[in-house]
């Protein structure tokens, strides 16, 4: 058996490309079933986040709807759909997502348009971000995180070696970044907007892109930036209470007080699950983009670490995968998909804890969500299909 | 496919960054891609910390933070306890009601909004508006309004005004047992009655009270295990009957009417146990509505005020020379007459009579008689037994303002003072002082507390009967036998025959005081007390029955204006407590011992 698959595995075309002797530990190795605990990482961090969606958004859902599973079932239904998306993402080879890149590009950049200019455009709080169709909605910009990742590894595989040719190796990727990000600050969306740039960058970065170059492009962005924070009055209100929320608690420095109270409510064990009190309107957004500032009141310091735990894992094994592919697309996918998630639990966490300047991200896996839910569960599909072909 | 190996073989084959040869771009990815790592966990070290920072450095002030915004104090009112009768049925309980206040901060349109307050609830616009500019933040404008009310100044949805539930005493059974129950001020503070005196009891004290709220500032729901802790008012049973308590309202009121009396008095009370089954005062008032009655129908007559007996009081020195043995039933006394000197003033008889049996003295009420009846006793035996039949001394009973009379002591009695308290002058008796002394000669020989209270239940515990002072013993049972004899034959063949019941017999004691009249100094001819105190059946007595009427202009003797009602009552009373007749065929059937039962059940 051990032979058969030995030479099953060498028979793999794609292997012999990479031009280089490999040892042999490495591929007599049986092809495994995949990364367990990649797995292990992100269901941890899926059956916490569904009873934190029920803990958190329970009283909310009653104060508005007299249904306290509303976000509950809501979220169990996306959940349904992100897994059965998980299991197909497992069973499709990686490799064959390159040949659908410039197909989702182009549905990507679409569908962004048509959440901005097409009448089933769905605003809500000031920002048009939602596509509505019927009682489905769907996030357009979570789908572009990925779609960014599958063109940029396409795209710098493909200029592997000529990345330092500005003209070529580096002008057409940050335009494509450029378009993604305009297209989602005219939502606006600066979070999203923000988030792709740094994914760019850092994948850029990774493939061998001349720091020099991204230096150059942050320079080109920064009047865009600057602008963006002082145009919009909120934006420069929230950076002036991340320097000092106490100063403002009732106003622009309520989310983060309030988010303060919940984590030190909690200590070191927590209330207990479902006897937060911040979720009693004290705290906004507490099933979405605060679930975290829920998760530190109801289960303490102890709960928390639990979760960073998972998460590191999660990274961890993810990164793992990277860097044991032995294709150079695959690498970059793998490391954009778990970069991806990495980022965003970064900031939702830098967020929730006051380090950084309030920006609407959600916690993977955890927060309510249904697009992000799915964007990053075919994520893990993509990976757990590259850790079966390690 | 092709061109993917295509691109991986050309990047391994071109050069890397800088133009330096880069033997390996999987390496260079690698590096890049761990520095990545590294730095995602540095941040997450990053995080953690501050998670430390906030979770456990500073958790006790961040926790004491958030519970100033979760807590809140409020004024707790504890709800006041229901009044029940004897049988659990309801006499006083309490509703909530809005109550309409304004926050002078609040406002912004006075003139609108007084005039909208004024439509709505019918107050002075301009004196509102006048309050309004006084200053004061916090403004009544009417409370305890009617629900319709509440709903017009909700639905109005004017700025400042708030609506707070206050508790409203209600009495389901209007002016029944008025004076016994009392009432309660706008507070909810009790002002008469048992109201009054158990105030302590049925309302708790306000106190602020810790309630949790959410960001909306609306309540939450409190822990069970404190809301079972809250101090509540208590709930009062009384031994008052309800059924009972209207018949004997509704013929004291009816007689009241009738004889145009200025007041009248009418007491049941089980001989035994001193429990009072009924206790009715003319005029009645509706304690509901009681700012509406002139004070002085407030008052309980049957323990505050103090009127002379009369003949009534004759049973005191009857009862002391039988149980001294001075006197025995067949002595025989000459009643001069009619008219008789006794020291310095002259006592008459209304009917003049020679030689009377001592039973006959009673029975026919004569002054004369009963006065050589004390004088065998002398005045020191006749005060110890008037101080023993309780006269001169709060009963105890649990109603406030009670009077303990006048009965001046042994040493301030001059030469006439014996002969007057005999015929029940120169003392002052409370109601219920009398019909106490009586129920000593129903129940045996025995002083007993008269009580209104049965019981005091406290939420979430079993009943508490109240424990009360013992009875004690100042008559023999062949001396209490005696008396009832006489008062039996003082109802079949003397003074009180209206009050005598076909099927039952009846023992007691008519009684007409005239009253002293303080413009000429001398006792009225037309101004009197008619009263009968009486026990049925007499032998097994099941209750002790006391009228009185203050001022009857019709017909003023007691065996005429009183024992008729005494009758009614004690017909209906009877009959509705099944009391089984003791005169009649049926009599001889039934033991004693069956009837006291079958009497007990009824009033238990």
């Amino acid at each position: 058996m051990l032979s058969e698959a030995t030479v099953l595995s060498s028979s793999y075309g794609h292997y012999e490309g990479s031009g280089r002797s490999i040892t042999a530990s490495t591929w007599q190795r049986p092809k495994s079933h995949g990364d367990f605990l990649l797995l292990a990482g992100t269901i941890g961090l899926l059956v916490i986040g569904w009873i934190m969606v029920y803990s958190s958004s329970a009283i909310i859902a009653w104060d508005n709807y007299h249904n306290p599973y509303l976000f509950l079932k809501r979220h169990s239904f996306h959940l349904i759909i992100a897994l059965m998306a998980m299991a197909l993402a497992i069973k499709f080879d990686y490799l064959s997502i390159r040949r659908l890149t410039y197909p989702l590009l182009a549905l990507s950049l679409l569908l962004l348009l048509a959440v901005l200019v097409s009448p089933w455009g769905k605003e809500a709080g000031g920002a048009r971000r939602w596509l509505a169709l019927g009682t489905l909605s769907f996030q357009p910009s979570e789908l572009s995180k990925l779609t960014l990742i599958i063109y940029l590894a396409h795209s710098l595989t493909k200029k592997m070696g000529r990345l330092k040719e500005f003209t070529y190796g580096y002008l057409p990727n940050f335009i494509i970044i450029g378009l993604f990000c305009a297209l989602i600050l005219l939502q606006p969306d600066l979070g999203t907007a923000l988030f792709l740039l740094m994914i760019g960058c850092l994948l850029c970065f990774i493939a061998g892109t001349p720091l020099s170059y991204l230096f150059y492009a942050a320079l080109f962005c920064l009047p865009f930036i600057i602008l963006a924070l002082f145009k919009a009055e909120f934006r420069r209100q929230r950076l002036s209470v991340f320097l000092n929320p106490w100063n403002d608690p009732l106003n622009n420095g309520y989310q983060i007080t309030q988010s303060f109270l919940a984590l030190g409510s909690g200590g070191l064990w927590g209330m207990g699950l479902g006897q937060g009190r911040q979720k009693l309107f004290y705290l906004p957004d507490p099933h979405t983009d605060f679930v975290f500032s829920i998760i530190g009141e109801e289960l303490g310091f102890i709960g928390v670490l639990g979760i960073i735990f998972l998460l590191g894992l999660l990274v961890w094994r993810g990164f793992r995968t990277a860097f044991r592919l032995p294709d150079i697309y695959g690498q970059l996918l793998a490391t954009g998909i778990i970069l991806s998630i990495a980022i965003q639990s970064s900031i939702n966490l830098g967020v929730v804890v006051g380090l950084l300047p309030i920006k609407g991200l959600p916690f993977p896996f955890i927060s309510l969500g249904g697009t992000s839910l799915l964007v990053n569960m075919v994520g893990i599909g993509i990976l757990w299909n590259m850790s079966k072909q390690i | 496919m092709n061109t993917d190996y295509q691109d991986i073989k050309y990047s391994c084959q071109g050069s890397g960054i800088r133009g330096q040869p880069t033997p390996d771009p999987r390496r260079s990815l690698n590096k890049r891609g761990k520095i990545i790592l590294i730095c995602f966990f540095l941040w997450m070290g990053v995080v953690v910390g501050r998670f430390y920072h906030l979770q456990i450095i500073k958790h006790e002030e961040l926790f004491q933070k958030a519970n100033k915004q979760y807590e809140r104090t409020y004024l707790y009112r504890p709800e006041r306890g229901n009044i029940y009768d004897r049988n659990h049925r309801l006499l006083a309980c309490t509703i909530e009601l809005d109550s309409v206040f304004l926050d002078a901060a609040m406002i912004t349109n006075t003139s609108h909004l007084s005039k909208t307050l004024a439509g709505i609830l019918e107050v002075d616009n301009q004196d509102l508006s006048k309050r309004i500019a006084g200053g004061k933040n916090f403004i009544w404008v009417k409370r305890k309004i009617s629900t319709d009310e509440a709903k017009s100044i909700k639905d109005a949805g004017l700025g400042g005004v708030g609506l707070i539930k206050e508790g409203q005493r209600l009495y389901p059974e209007r002016g029944l047992a008025a004076q016994v129950l009392g009432f309660v001020g706008m507070d909810q503070q009790g002002l008469a009655g048992i109201e009054y005196f158990y105030d302590d009891l049925l309302g708790e004290e306000s106190f602020w009270l810790k309630e949790h709220q959410d960001a909306f500032g609306r309540k939450l729901y409190l822990p069970d295990d404190l809301l079972q802790t809250l101090p509540a008012g208590k709930d009062i049973v009384l031994s008052l009957d309800r059924t009972i308590q209207h018949i004997v309202e509704k013929e004291l009121a009816l007689q009241v009417n009738r004889l145009k009396a200025k007041a009248g008095v009418a007491i049941i009370m089980d001989p035994f146990t001193g429990e009072i089954l009924a206790l009715a005062v003319q005029p009645a008032f509706d304690p509901s509505y009681y700012p509406h009655y002139p004070p002085e129908k407030w008052r309980n007559r049957a323990v505050s005020d103090i009127y002379e007996p009369g003949s009534t009081f004759k049973l005191i020195p009857l009862s002391a020379a039988l149980e001294e043995s001075l006197v025995s039933p067949q002595d025989r006394f000459y009643c001069g007459n009619g008219i008789a000197n006794f020291g310095s003033i002259v006592i008459h008889d209304i009917h003049p009579y020679d030689w009377l049996s001592l039973a006959d003295v009673i029975s026919h009420s004569s002054n004369i008689g009963t006065i050589q009846v004390s004088q065998r006793l002398g005045s020191n035996q006749l005060y110890h037994y008037i101080k023993k039949f309780g006269f001169g001394a709060k009963t105890g009973i649990e109603l406030p303002g009670e009077s303990p009379g006048i009965f001046r002591p042994l040493r301030n009695w001059s030469k006439t003072s014996l002969p007057a308290i005999t015929i029940g002058q120169e003392i002052g008796v409370t109601p219920i002082q009398l019909l106490r002394a009586y129920a000593v000669i129903a129940n045996g020989g025995y002083v007993v507390p008269p009580k209104v209270v049965r019981a005091i239940i406290e939420p979430g515990q079993a009943k508490n009967t109240l424990s009360s002072s013992k009875p004690h013993k100042i008559l023999s049972p062949a001396t209490c036998e005696k008396v009832t004899s006489i008062l039996i034959q003082a109802v079949e063949e003397g003074t009180g025959k209206e009050a005598s019941l076909p099927n039952y017999t009846v023992a007691g004691k008519t009684g007409t005081a005239q009253k002293f009249d303080p413009a000429t100094k001398s006792y009225s001819n037309t101004q009197s007390i008619a009263s009968f105190v009486g026990f049925v059946p007499a032998r097994q007595a099941s209750m002790v029955i006391l009228v009185m009427l203050d001022e009857p202009q019709e017909k003023s003797l007691g065996g005429i204006a009183a024992a008729p009602v005494f009758r009614k009552i004690a017909r209906q009373v009877l009959r509705y407590l099944r009391v089984p007749p003791d005169k009649g065929a049926i009599t001889n059937v039934i033991s004693h011992w069956s009837l006291t039962n079958a009497g007990y059940k009824a009033l238990n």
